[in-house]
């Protein structure tokens, strides 16, 4: 227990550890207020009763006692909505009453159906849905649809939808009184399946088909109501498979019933139960088995009253069974592919030809081949989230198009179709199959394409994006090859159906091939792609053209051609803040990767800026405190760090590393990238203690990585680092050498090119103060070698080597050879595009030595001002350098006979009060410490 | 530890983006269960399943872990509780211009249920007040229907300690709710 007052839990948890007598005594003890030794003992005397604090159930039960809200309001006749004046009720439904309503328009009165829902539209991502979903309804025409006339809100913020009024009776009723007989029946029916059929053309699904909602008018015209009027209630939003109980239960496919996705097959489950209604007068999916023919009376002796004198059994057996059965099939897989193939059925039977109800679909094939195969669960796992992640991607890309509402809702039902598609292959990989018989994630994306070529009904659009996603679930899973062919054969399907160059289709074709390019090592092909695409790029605002944008920046970085990587990063985030918003997620991950593109290519001052306003959006927007955004803390502090604000470049780094270790044991690496940076910054201010503290640490991380891993390597680099700065050198030359051996066994990962020249001149260098001149030169030729490969205008490592150069030319006396190398040094490192002081100052260090054996006391002097003046510009806080290039600049200033500016250097130099260790002998001596 | 949702007070309105989107889409289902069929019982622990099915798995929420999904509902889900409770009570006072069509003993069994989730909410505020964590728990358990070992998961603390948390919630409850 904590020596301050114990809290009501510390005692209570204390309490109950001990037995009565001694729990009595414990609380005199601990607790002598009475009013807290009551609460204590309520809570003992709590503890110990039997009985849960809530019985189950009681919160539900709550909820559910309160209702809604809001509840339903009465309007009378004569009331207003919209332009509507409402007449009588005509129907009273579960969420909604239509009235009789009429307007004027210019002159002449017309009468509607108006539907009025109970129920508000909550969320504005509801009431969008809704516009949207009418604007496509009343783009809906067909002489056997009632049309949707209007739709919209009224004043008390409930939706409304006025319909053509048709007067007449329900498809069974009128089949019934009118008599007819079963070729009659079946030409109603047919006209009826044409009309849905066509509907579905236009990617619109009933999803509540049923006697009432089919009218026959006096003149025997057929009329379909509400046609996706039970979608255009439902949804909030969430896309087709959101499943309020906005159907009929008796009509309702079962995977309606169960939640499953609503697609065409839904509709042609309930045209089936509608055929067996018209042809027995019985509902014939109630759970009996029985078939629809047995359910007509024998003609002898009848007296029910649906008794259907005019069809027999005997008309109905066989074909008609077997047409009835296959459109309710329970797996939406083995119905009827559309509507439309139902009504030719019916065509066929009509005609006396044989009806294709009996052989299995293709689609059933399928199923079979799936469940046939054989693959692991995990990587079943795997394929479902890559495909969850696919489809987002579709759905997101269907959302976009929303201001144009026909062209939005055929994105959308394109996203959906493909949607319901790829559920219907994974219904194979479902959990209720032993595992050894699970099909593998190659399998199924190759059947899926499979099907998705061969099925003749599939809109060509449609194919295409379906390609377009398989391709992106096959490069998930890292098959290449197999997304190649696939992405190929969306670009080919593309271009047959003349897609633009803008439509988000084609740019997600490509982005895709690009990105597929990039990760086969073809980035250059990658370039050339997104290089054409850009012009169509030109004012489309879209996600597509965001990611095509990221991915010409990303291959331009490749390329080594930092200003366009930049640029187009820069144009890639302005266009994610349109099309996504500032404050959006896919804005702050596009403007996190410019950041940390900027950061890569050293342009640190973009980095610098780019990321704080990522780091401050993220913590304002309060977005998960995770792993990505641990990175942008450490590159931020990292680019503070190397553009001189040191300030709260230690908070940084310590937030992002507590976060990192936060994120858990997988990522646990990612902890020593942290350290390392943290590591690099305090050496560069001269906290040795504390930077071996946390090399100490990053060290043992790294080394669970492995032996010799590049993490080992980079870490090894630092711990040299830090001798080196301390003139131990010794140790820095075996730890340069041991983290340039780890480099050489991860050299051909790439990765670590840079790092693996960089570990060549420094461990030259150490050579080079130890006097080990030969290994030093054979060195600094190989490190040339590989230096030849790589030179972008903002590598170092060139500056560098001439400035080690010219240390080794001194250091073999050479002084005239050395000057003119440090000279090409700092030329160098002058043209650079970015600041690299600690290597600059080091050169500047040399020359003026180099100067001074050449007796050119004067130039070595200015040459020592420029030096100390870089360095306290770079980092004033690093006290050792400074006094060091004080005392050299003392030397210089001897030299050059002003004994007076020598003698303020070194007053100078002392009243910086460096640790003396951190000086060399020569500085010491010049100090006198 | 994750990212936790806001612990403002449920008076106050939610700041955090993903926490409101959680609270709306739970709203907005919630709302249309209720209004489609007044006599069944909302089940909220489904409604939160369901909302994690559909929200859960999507990237662009941006959830670190599918589990800290849970944080962020069963904390929309209490203050869906106490707001509707308070709605509740408001309409009774006629703050409202819809008018109440309950039958008598449903309403006195809307206003009882409306006080009973009050008195709910504020023994987990004072819960929260004297022990976060513990307050937390009850939360995840009560209002998302995890399991202990669900609890430990999503809150990446170890199965004994939320054991412990639950013994302290227990009796806190128990004895605030007089129970």
């Amino acid at each position: 227990m904590s020596s301050s007052i114990p809290t009501i839990r510390e005692l209570f948890e204390a309490a109950i550890a001990l037995d009565a007598p001694a729990r009595a005594e414990f609380l005199e003890q601990h607790c002598p207020d009475p009013e807290r030794r009551a609460q204590v003992e309520a809570l003992i005397a709590a503890d110990e009763d039997a009985g849960e604090p809530l019985q189950t159930g009681a919160i539900d039960r709550m909820a559910s006692a309160m209702g809604p809200t809001r509840l339903r309001p009465s309007l009378p006749a004569g009331s207003r909505v919209g332009p509507f004046e409402l007449q009588e009720v005509i129907g009273e439904g579960g969420s909604s009453t239509v009235f009789h309503a009429v307007r004027e328009v210019e002159g002449v009165t017309q009468h509607v159906a108006l539907k009025l829902m109970r129920c508000s539209l909550y969320s504005p991502d509801a009431q969008r849905a809704f516009r949207r979903e009418q604007h496509a309804l009343i783009q809906l025409r067909h002489p056997n649809i009632a049309r949707m006339i209007e739709g919209g809100v009224n004043e008390s913020g409930l939706p409304y939808i006025a319909l053509e009024l048709v007067v007449g009776s329900t498809i069974t009723d009128y089949v019934r009184t009118h008599q007819l007989g079963l070729r009659r029946r079946l030409h109603l029916f047919s006209v009826v399946c044409l009309a849905v059929e066509a509907a579905h053309r236009a990617l619109i699904v009933h999803r509540d088909l049923k006697p009432s909602n089919v009218l026959v008018t006096e003149d025997g015209e057929v009329k379909l109501l509400d046609f996706g009027i039970a979608k255009l209630l439902a949804e909030d939003g969430e896309g087709s498979h959101t499943q309020m109980p906005a159907f009929t239960p008796a009509y309702a496919a079962p995977e309606q019933q169960s939640g499953g996705p609503t697609t065409t097959a839904t509709d042609v489950y309930a045209l089936g139960v509608l055929l067996g209604e018209i042809v027995t007068g019985e509902r014939v999916n109630d759970g009996s088995g029985r078939t629809p023919s047995s359910r007509i009376s024998a003609p002898s002796g009848s007296a029910r009253p649906v008794a259907l004198h005019h069809v027999t059994r005997k008309q109905v057996r066989g074909d008609l069974d077997a047409i009835i059965l296959k459109a309710l099939e329970a797996d939406p897989l083995r119905r009827y592919a559309s509507a439309g193939r139902l009504a030719e059925d019916i065509e066929r039977l009509l005609c006396s030809q044989p009806v294709s109800a009996q052989p299995p679909s293709r689609w059933y094939r399928a199923h079979k081949f799936m469940l046939r195969h054989k693959g692991g669960v995990a990587t079943t796992v795997a394929f479902l989230l890559a495909i969850l992640a696919a489809l987002g991607l579709a759905l997101w890309q269907a959302r976009l198009a929303r201001e144009q509402t026909v062209l939005a809702e055929q994105a959308s039902s394109r996203a959906k179709t493909t949607l319901a598609f790829i559920v219907n292959v994974l219904q194979t990989a479902s959990a209720d199959l032993p595992k050894d018989q699970r099909p593998t994630p190659e399998a199924l994306v190759r059947e899926a394409a499979k099907n998705a070529r061969d099925d003749p009904e599939l809109d060509p659009l449609v194919r295409a994006q379906l390609f377009t996603t398989l391709a992106e679930i096959a490069r998930s899973n890292g098959e290449n090859r197999q997304a190649e062919l696939l992405i190929d054969e969306a670009i080919e399907g593309l271009h047959e159906q003349g897609s633009s160059p803008s439509s988000p289709e084609w740019i997600a074709a490509l982005v895709s091939k690009g990105n597929l390019l990039h990760d086969t090592d073809r980035t250059a092909e990658a370039d050339q792609l997104m290089l054409g695409l850009l012009p169509a790029l030109e004012g489309v605002d879209t996600e597509g053209a965001v990611s095509a944008l990221m991915l010409y920046s990303a291959t331009r970085a490749y390329a080594e051609d930092t200003d366009r990587a930049v640029e187009f990063g820069t144009r890639a985030l302005q266009k994610a803040q349109r099309v996504f918003g500032v404050d959006s997620l896919n804005a702050v991950y596009t403007a996190m990767y410019v950041g940390l593109l900027a950061n890569k290519l050293k342009h640190y001052v973009e980095g610098e800026s780019i990321l704080s306003d990522v780091v401050a959006r993220w913590r304002r927007l309060g977005l998960p405190r995770n792993e990505v955004l641990a990175r942008c803390l450490f590159h931020l502090a990292k680019a503070r760090h190397k553009i001189g604000k040191a300030a709260g470049v230690e908070t940084l780094y310590r937030e992002g590393i507590a976060l990192m270790r936060s994120v858990g044991d997988e990522s646990f690496y990612k902890i020593s990238m942290g350290l390392r940076g943290l590591a690099d910054f305090q050496i560069d201010m001269e906290k040795f203690a504390e930077a071996k503290a946390v090399l100490d640490e990053a060290g043992k991380i790294s080394g669970k990585v492995g032996e010799d891993s590049s993490e080992v390597a980079l870490t090894r680099l630092l711990q040299a680092r830090w001798h080196e700065e301390r003139n131990e050198w010794a140790e820095a030359e075996r730890t340069y050498r041991s983290a340039h051996a780890a480099l050489a066994k991860n050299a051909d990962q790439g990765a670590t090119d840079a790092e693996f020249s960089r570990v060549k001149l420094d461990w030259s260098r150490a050579l080079i103060e130890l006097g080990r001149l030969d290994e030093a030169t054979t060195l600094l030729a190989h490190s040339k070698i590989a230096l030849g490969e790589s030179s972008g205008s903002n590598d170092i490592a060139s500056p560098d080597f001439h400035c080690i150069s010219g240390e080794l030319d001194m250091a073999n006396n050479r002084f005239e050879s050395a000057v003119a190398n440090l000279d090409r040094g700092l030329d160098l490192f002058a043209k650079l595009d970015v600041a690299v002081p600690s290597s600059e100052v080091r050169c500047r260090r040399s020359r003026v030595n180099a100067l001074l054996a050449l007796n050119r006391a004067h130039d070595a002097r200015l040459e020592a001002a420029k030096a100390f003046t870089r360095q306290q510009e770079a980092s004033p806080q690093a006290k050792g350098k400074l006094a060091g290039l004080l005392a050299l600049r003392a030397r210089a200033e001897q030299a050059d006979a002003d004994p007076s500016a020598a003698a303020a250097s070194i007053e100078q130099a002392r009243l910086l009060a460096a640790p003396v260790e951190l000086l060399s002998t020569a500085d010491r001596t010049t100090l006198e410490l | 530890m994750t990212t936790q949702p806001p612990q403002d007070s449920t008076d106050a309105s939610p700041t955090d983006a993903l926490f409101s989107q959680v609270y709306d889409r739970l709203k907005a289902m919630a709302g249309k269960r209720l209004a489609g069929q007044a006599r069944e019982t909302l089940d909220t622990t489904a409604l939160v399943h369901e909302l994690y099915l559909r929200l859960g798995s999507n990237p662009r929420l941006g959830f670190a872990h599918p589990n800290q999904f849970f944080t962020y509902a069963a904390r929309a889900m209490r203050h869906l509780l106490a707001d509707r409770a308070r709605d509740r009570k408001r309409q009774r006072a006629g703050g409202d211009w819809i008018q109440i069509t309950l039958t008598g003993s449903d309403s006195r069994l809307a206003l009882d249920s409306a006080e009973q989730a009050l008195q709910l909410e504020d023994a987990l505020q004072r819960l929260a007040n004297s022990d976060a964590r513990a307050a937390q728990v009850v939360e995840l358990a009560w209002f998302a229907g995890l399991s202990q070992d669900q609890i430990s998961e999503t809150l990446g603390v170890a199965r004994s300690t939320i054991a412990r948390d639950w013994r302290f919630a227990r009796a806190f409850l128990k004895d605030q709710l007089g129970q």
